[in-house]
């Protein structure tokens, strides 16, 4: 049996992993973003949402099977490429997400945990998921989204009378030119569900064809009211010099302000999210090397992946600097892959009209 | 093949559970629930702690009677001292749990102090949530004479105690990441809770009148109490050191301005008037003027449990007591009142609003304040 995601699934995986991501990337990737990161994200989905459309008409044109299939049987060897540029951003995007984890896990127990300890667990998770296949850690995803959704209402709710709405000025932040540059990453971010669009199969139900164009949209208003909520909770640390991870993911986490008996949930949701943000790396990378590589095993497809995550991350490869200097170009290969398949497609429709 | 995959299953067993050989008993911890942080004669780092005894210990030393042990150690810096503490606490150091952080008064007006702050930032599982208070006096003396009142739990009583007071308006509210995070910000300045020693209160003393909770503080009654400790005014910091202090009162009119909503009493021509806030003030700064304008229109409410009439120039008394309260912070050369928050709605960037030069700004600003009554009646 073939690695395979539905679209409904791959919606729910895209959200949870979005959210996560921009979250992270914000807030710990990119502090100098201040209270300002909200307005970065906006920008990032206005950015973002061509490539959604782009994938959202290739999916509308591709009856009954995933765009990059209906793709690799008018140019196999373009396909291939596609998936392979997929694969490759997917995978250093699950790296990433394990290096968050493993930040996260040392941040809480903060103690002498040596990577291999912090990986070897995600890594089996990450394999327990592939074996499961894509609907199941899609599902899994739809069901965490709604009870994310709800314990993150609480927090704001126990949280709102500490708010401050003023620390959100100056409205611009650190200007317009950073702005732009955060804009660009967030864009990153909200265009990598267009890979997994681009790979999954259509619902038994097709439920209209705009479904990457509103997990875009959602992902992006979501994350941007999470920024605007965390810039509430903490004034921009102007004076703050070179912020450690550890003192980056306490603003987030704790933020002086947060109670005790409010952390462990807080955690939770935290570690969910990282998680699930993992999952939509390892698997969005699994199902591209499957169609780059088809006849590869499927077995050594999904430790192909388990290990090459596994490998990055501990090369201490992935880093808060790192995701910022690769979040510059995630967007370039998320929409060129997604403008290069939908030229593919109309290229080879054409030739073939002619030819016929 | 099911032998293949309950092999497997126990291997990720073994590997998902290996994080149980980290695991720490209760009875192994030492929660911290009092930290006091001082400096030394020779420029290091002292700090205290204060730990709950979880069980009866007949054989360890104890500061008191009482179910608490005080340890203390110092260092060149907070991260030397808190080593050196782990060697002499008999168990592990956790810090999670900590409801006050206690600093002494020449450490706070120190340029060190920031720099110890960031350490205690950077310092692993410290719980930046809790209170910071500055204390007048050495803190390890402080922290043996902070006794638990009721019940067996310090942090709960030291909570109830603190909301109580908060509720009053006699100290402010605000924990210790947050006057980090302000002291590294470009808005407002941070105020910590300011406490003091009782008079003649040693860990000996059992019953002293609190004769001066913030010395000089006329407002202040002289009570006796058990309590050898007193929890009241505020510490008023600038660039990441103690500037100065607030006395209860006038740090209960910066919180009016503050827009905290508050209930209280006033003294006036002889009576004591019951009011309370109607809503947020509404503070409007032009920065556009030089000197800047701050105007702040409060809108309090005259209780009903007063004598029913009016109280001419009740107003005007008020307006003049704000004003006070904010020479004497101009004099401190702080602004805790959070108008910085207004004045940088007018700008587009941070840099424009650093740029700005607030702090000084304000402190030639023209302060305006109008007070607005208004009679409740049942």
């Amino acid at each position: 049996m073939r690695f395979r995601i539905r679209e409904s699934s791959a919606a729910s995986l895209c959200l949870a992993a979005v959210i996560a991501r921009i979250l992270y990337g914000m807030a710990i990737d990119m502090p100098e973003m201040y209270n300002s990161g909200w307005i970065a994200v906006l920008l990032g989905g206005v950015l973002a949402l061509p490539a959604a459309f782009a994938a959202a008409k290739m999916r509308a044109c591709s009856d009954r099977q995933a765009p990059m299939a209906l793709l690799a049987g008018q140019a196999p060897a373009l396909a291939r490429v596609l998936a392979a540029v997929l694969a490759l951003s997917a995978a250093v995007d699950a790296a990433l997400a394990v290096d968050a984890i493993a930040g996260s896990a040392g941040y809480v127990a903060l103690d002498n945990v040596a990577m291999i300890y912090l990986l070897l667990p995600q890594l089996a998770l990450c394999a327990w998921g592939l074996a499961l296949n894509g609907d199941a850690i899609g599902n899994s995803a739809r069901i965490c989204n709604r009870i994310l959704a709800c314990v993150f209402a609480l927090f704001a709710l126990c949280e709102a009378p500490d708010m401050c709405p003023a620390w959100l000025t100056p409205i611009l932040g650190p200007g317009i030119p950073d702005l732009f540059d955060g804009a660009l990453r967030a864009a990153g971010w909200l265009s990598l569900p267009v890979g997994l669009f681009l790979l999954a199969e259509p619902d038994e139900h097709p439920s209209g064809g705009m479904r990457p164009v509103a997990v875009v949209a959602l992902g992006c208003a979501v994350g941007a009211a999470l920024m605007l909520v965390h810039g509430m909770m903490l004034p921009p640390l102007v004076d703050a010099q070179a912020p450690s991870r550890y003192f980056l993911l306490d603003t987030v986490l704790t933020n002086g302000r947060t109670s005790l008996s409010l952390q462990l949930p807080k955690m939770i949701v935290w570690f969910i999210s990282l998680f699930l943000r993992m999952l939509f790396g390892g698997f969005t990378c699994t199902l591209a090397l499957q169609a780059a590589l088809p006849k590869l095993p499927r077995l050594a497809c999904a430790a192909l992946v388990v290990g090459a995550v596994g490998a990055m991350a501990i090369s201490g490869f992935p880093s808060p600097q790192m995701a910022a200097a690769l979040g510059r170009w995630l967007y370039a290969a998320q929409a060129g892959v997604a403008l290069a398949a939908m030229a593919g497609l109309i290229l080879t429709r054409k030739g073939g009209a002619a030819h016929a | 093949m099911r032998k293949g995959a309950l092999a497997a299953c126990l291997a990720a067993l073994m590997l998902l559970l290996s994080g149980c050989s980290e695991l720490d008993q209760v009875e192994n911890l030492a929660f911290v629930v009092l930290m006091g942080v001082d400096s030394t004669e020779d420029g290091g780092i002292e700090v205290t702690v204060q730990v709950p005894k979880i069980a009866g210990s007949r054989g360890e030393e104890s500061s008191g009677s009482s179910g608490e042990m005080v340890f203390a150690a110092s260092g060149g810096t907070f991260a030397e001292a808190m080593s050196a503490l782990k060697w002499i606490v008999p168990r592990r150091l956790d810090l999670s749990q900590i409801e006050l952080i206690i600093v002494s008064e020449a450490l706070a007006s120190d340029a060190r102090w920031l720099e110890v702050m960031s350490d205690m930032m950077r310092t692993s599982r410290l719980y930046t949530a809790a209170r910071l208070a500055v204390c007048d006096g050495d803190v390890q003396v402080f922290i043996r004479a902070e006794k638990p009142l009721i019940g067996t739990r310090i942090s709960d009583e030291l909570t109830a105690m603190f909301e109580s007071y908060t509720a009053e308006g006699l100290v402010p509210d605000t924990s210790f990441a947050d006057i980090y995070y302000k002291s590294i910000s470009a808005y407002s300045d941070p105020v910590a809770v300011y406490a003091v020693p009782a008079p003649g209160g040693d860990a000996q003393a059992e019953a002293a009148p609190a004769a001066a909770i913030v010395p000089g503080d006329p407002a202040t009654p002289e009570v006796a109490t058990e309590q050898q400790t007193r929890f009241l005014g505020a510490a008023v910091f600038r660039d990441g050191r103690m500037v100065g202090t607030l006395d209860g009162r006038t740090l209960l009119y910066c919180k009016l301005l503050r827009g905290k909503a508050q209930a209280f009493a006033f003294q006036y021509g002889g009576q004591t008037v019951s009011l309370a806030t109607l809503g947020a003030p509404s503070v409007s700064v032009d920065t556009g003027a030089d000197p800047a304008r701050i105007r702040v229109e409060l809108h309090l409410s005259v209780l009903p449990n007063n004598e029913q009439g009016q109280y001419p120039g009740l107003d005007a008394a008020l307006e003049a007591a704000l004003m006070d309260a904010v020479e004497a912070c101009k004099a401190l050369g702080a602004e805790p009142f959070q108008f910085a928050e207004v004045a940088a709605r007018g700008f587009a960037t941070l840099d424009e609003w650093i740029g700005y030069g607030w702090r000084q700004r304000f402190l030639d600003s023209a302060v305006e304040i109008d007070v607005q009554l208004k009679s409740e009646n049942l």
